[in-house]
């Protein structure tokens, strides 16, 4: 069954049905669809929306849902993203599962409310403290604001660590159809570790701190372990790949205006492919060798090269150094977005 | 008559690396006293199993080595904000929030004074010391005037610092807040009478009357640099001053707030499922994708127009995408939106170079003519001067829009006089009959309007165009 | 009859304060943690627990009827 919406009401409805039993947020544009749709359809369905009086409530309060054994989730945009970098440490430092949507708009500072994927790095590298990670992924469409925000919820406690769907402000305020499961996903039992107020769960205990550092340091090493076996869970998306000579390497909005600019590029006589990273961390580092591997590659980004150089930190990784150091990369800022013309001049020059 | 000694606890605790059933506070330590009433009070209502200890960040961090009960052990500051989520995510536990007079008093002030401000409902425990004990002895906001810590080297200056904070008292100026009381443990008769409010507390929650604050007066003889009995006369003398004792509230026999009843849906498909489901859309490659720009003034339905476009579209299982520009301009200012039409997938959202651009004001028109696609078409509303002719290639019609609705007696219909515009000069690919579909559909609060509109759109259709 | 655990004692002194009968003091003997900890005079106890709500340690003493 399919339904005309608006993304960041896709994401609601994606958390719904994933089993999100508690939203926790404070507005900012332009995520507010998504607090409205919850405010909305949580308690039309017996669930618990709670406006916070800040991020930094949002994220806390979430460390008690998810501590006591609820799926839970809040959404914020870049400003509120910030305050809540501490709680997402915490999060993962108890390894418990959260889903935090980042609707990425324009900064540093108060910037503005339009499109920017200038957040990469705490969204993806982890902005809090300690040596920790978020399972991310990057949606480019009301589908996959559905498809990967339920994606967020399955991941988040497989892997009992915080997940950060990364959307954009342009993104979030797209409608388009939107194709819902049959079923909703049943409950995770979370009562091996949840403190959830009932006899069996009497003796667990959620925290982050290890006072002796030989214990904090097995659990770091615990944590890496974990996060070396979740790169199985990478996902990427290759689009005119096969007989490509140029890679356009592009995520979320980006990853669309990508997919036009090959069309374009093909159409004028150019072999043009691209490569969509799906999830940013774990980073689908083999797909995209695949694809990469002997051709030029550019980045189509809303930022100032942080994306370039983590698909250059990459490809360095799986052992293509020349490919690394072929990387060029088209991008705007401010909310300014790349246009089909742009990417299209820019692909032409490199070839 | 039982033997006195010790409920609630851990008969030793190994979370704390070490083989010992002592605790970790200093020797006289309020927080000790403390930590042995609420164990007692816990284990004495038989609430062990239904309780969710929030432990915070300072002295009482290492309360999950004590508390014989489940624990969440909160960031410092956060403790009130983690137990709003864990007593929300289970309203039947009986949550309890522990927190210091740094903890709450400065960092965690405003999410604990929300917290009460909504009601939430947990206990919170708050142990003022005058200072923080785990961090080395700084000045927390409840410090004395005067009083000396390794903030305030020279004896804490008001001028400087402001004056102590009566947590209690500020946080009785709030509506929800069921029991808010301050006690000691400086001396047997006011730990006997802190041993009953903590257990006022726990009772308030395994009831589920509502939110609790007990505020505890403690001594630190470590960082007041006195022997424990100093420490405890200096706790009962000198604090009470200005922390007098009593009772701030108590309403534990108000019945708590009930829930306005919402309506409920069955689940998620009976939310989402039933109601405007779409046709899905079907790949036709023969289909090329079209790009539309809406631009105009806000309230001049130009979203809607929009919307109705794609709406038809969907009714033809198009790929199909509308977005509007949106943020300052959305309010009340230029208002346009972008609709792709696809028989494919539809890559980029952004339409730099419409097929078709409706505009309803010059600034919209001079702002997009030229970017329309060649062999693309422009519809602009009559009253606009057009002092900036269209590229080459590119169709130009002017369209009494708003001045058509205005004659049918509705203004508000300019939009649905361009979307005839639109039909008339076959500027969509898209049927008739969905585009009339989709216009009717877009009043579906107020059918008899959707009527109206699908004959004034025949009507403007009709009209001859010079 | 109060019984004291000298181990877990740190010697605080609220129980010999708080005694209304005085039948509490410091010892002079060390305990495992070199702290000089409480003991009853052998004497005067009451059962009436003051000496136990006083103390800042779950397992120092307690006091059995």
């Amino acid at each position: 069954m399919t339904k005309f919406v608006k993304s960041n009401e896709a994401v609601v409805m994606g958390a719904l049905y994933a089993g999100c039993d508690l939203y926790f947020g404070y507005p900012i544009t332009p995520a507010s669809e998504i607090a409205h749709g919850a405010a909305k359809w949580f308690p039309m369905l017996g669930r618990t929306f709670v406006q916070a009086e800040c991020e930094t409530a949002s994220v806390n309060m979430m460390f008690g849902a998810a501590g006591a054994g609820r799926l839970c989730m809040t959404a914020t945009s870049g400003p509120g993203f910030s305050l809540m970098q501490e709680g997402i440490s915490y999060l993962a430092g108890a390894e418990l599962p959260a889903v935090i949507v980042n609707v990425n708009r324009a900064g540093p500072g108060l910037g503005n409310v339009y499109p920017e994927q200038s957040d990469y790095t705490p969204a993806v590298k982890g902005g809090g403290h300690g040596s920790y990670q978020t399972f991310t992924l990057a949606p480019a469409s009301a589908q996959e604001m559905f498809d990967l925000t339920m994606k967020a919820f399955e991941m988040s406690a497989k892997w009992r660590t915080p997940a950060v769907v990364f959307a954009d402000g342009l993104q979030g305020q797209m409608m388009e159809t939107v194709k819902l499961p049959e079923r909703e996903l049943p409950r995770p039992d979370f009562s091996a570790w949840a403190a959830q107020g009932e006899p069996a769960t009497r003796g667990n205990l959620v925290k982050s701190i290890y006072l002796d550092a030989a214990q904090q340091e097995e659990f770091n090493r615990h944590l890496q372990e974990k996060y070396a076996r979740m790169a199985a869970d990478a996902m990427g998306e290759a689009y005119l790949a096969d007989d490509a000579e140029l890679l356009i390497v592009a995520f979320g909005i980006s990853g669309r205006i990508a997919r036009t600019t090959a069309e374009e590029l093909r159409r004028e006589g150019v072999k043009a492919g691209v490569f969509r990273p799906v999830t940013l961390n774990p980073f689908p580092r083999e797909q995209l060798a695949a694809v990469a591997k002997g051709r030029r590659v550019m980045t189509i980004e809303l930022d100032a090269g942080q994306f370039a150089d983590d698909v250059r930190l990459n490809l360095a990784k799986a052992g293509l150094g020349a490919e690394a150091a072929s990387v060029k990369m088209v991008h705007r800022m401010g909310g300014e977005v790349v246009s089909v013309d742009d990417a299209v001049k820019a692909a032409k020059e490199m070839v | 008559m039982a033997t006195i000694e010790q409920k609630g606890m851990y008969k030793a605790f190994p979370r704390s690396g070490k083989n010992v059933s002592f605790t970790h506070y200093c020797p006289g330590c309020g927080h000790g006293i403390i930590n042995k009433l609420i164990a007692e009070a816990c284990a004495e209502l038989g609430l062990q199993d239904r309780t969710i200890f929030v432990d915070p960040v300072g002295c009482g961090v290492f309360t999950y080595y004590y508390w014989d009960a489940a624990h969440i052990s909160a960031a410092h500051g956060r403790a009130s904000a983690a137990a709003t989520g864990a007593c929300r995510a289970r309203p039947d536990a009986v949550t309890i929030a522990y927190q210091g007079d740094g903890d709450l008093g400065a960092i965690g002030f405003n999410n604990a004074f929300q917290a009460a401000s909504r009601g939430e409902r947990f206990g919170c425990i708050f142990v003022n010391n005058s200072l923080y004990g785990m961090t080395g002895g700084q000045m927390a906001p409840t410090t004395l005037d005067g009083e000396t810590t390794t903030t305030t080297p020279f004896g804490r200056d008001p001028a400087l610092t402001g004056h102590p904070l009566h947590v209690c008292e500020v946080f009785a100026q709030l509506k929800a807040p069921v029991y808010i009381a301050r006690v000691s443990v400086a001396d047997t008769r006011r730990i006997m009478q802190a041993k009953k409010a903590i257990r006022k507390v726990f009772e308030i929650q395994r009831d589920r009357k509502g939110y609790a604050l007990l505020e505890i007066l403690a001594p630190c003889p470590t960082n007041f640099k006195m022997d424990p009995l100093k420490a405890a006369s200096f706790c009962m003398n000198e604090m009470e001053k200005e922390f007098p004792l009593g009772v701030f509230r108590d309403e534990e026999a108000r019945e708590p707030l009930a829930v306005r009843p919402v309506p409920q849906a069955s689940g998620c498909h009976d939310l989402f499922a039933e109601k405007e489901a779409v046709p899905a859309a079907v790949d036709d490659p023969a289909v090329a994708e079209r790009r539309f720009k809406f631009a105009g003034y806000g309230g001049q339905g130009i979203l809607s127009l929009g919307l109705c476009v794609a709406e038809a579209a969907r009714l033809e299982r198009r790929h199909t995408l509308w977005f509007p520009s949106y943020g300052p301009e959305q309010r009340g200012g230029s208002a346009n939106c972008s609709v792709v039409v696809s028989g494919t997938p539809i890559g980029s959202p952004t339409v730099d170079h419409p097929d078709v651009l409706v505009c309803m004001n010059q600034p919209a028109y001079e702002r997009f003519v030229g970017d329309v696609k060649r062999g693309g078409t422009v519809i602009v509303d009559e009253t606009v001067p057009v002092k900036v002719a269209p590229p080459d290639g590119v169709r130009l019609i002017r369209w009494p829009a708003i001045k058509m609705a205005e004659e049918f007696g509705v203004p508000k219909a300019a939009n649905t006089m361009m979307l005839a515009a639109l039909k008339k000069f076959k500027c969509t690919g898209l049927s008739d009959g969905n585009l009339e579909k989709a216009l009717v559909a877009s009043f579906k609060k107020k059918p008899a309007l959707g009527e109206k509109n699908r004959e004034l759109l025949r009507q403007a259709e009709a009209r001859e165009h010079s | 009859m109060v019984v004291v655990d000298k181990e877990n004692c740190k010697g605080c002194g609220r129980c010999v304060a708080a005694c209304p009968k005085k039948c509490l003091a410091l010892g002079e003997t060390l305990n495992a943690m070199g702290i000089k900890s409480v003991e009853y005079k052998g004497e005067g106890c009451i059962s009436c627990g003051m000496c136990f709500y006083n103390c800042p340690e779950p397992y120092a003493l307690k006091v059995e009827k």
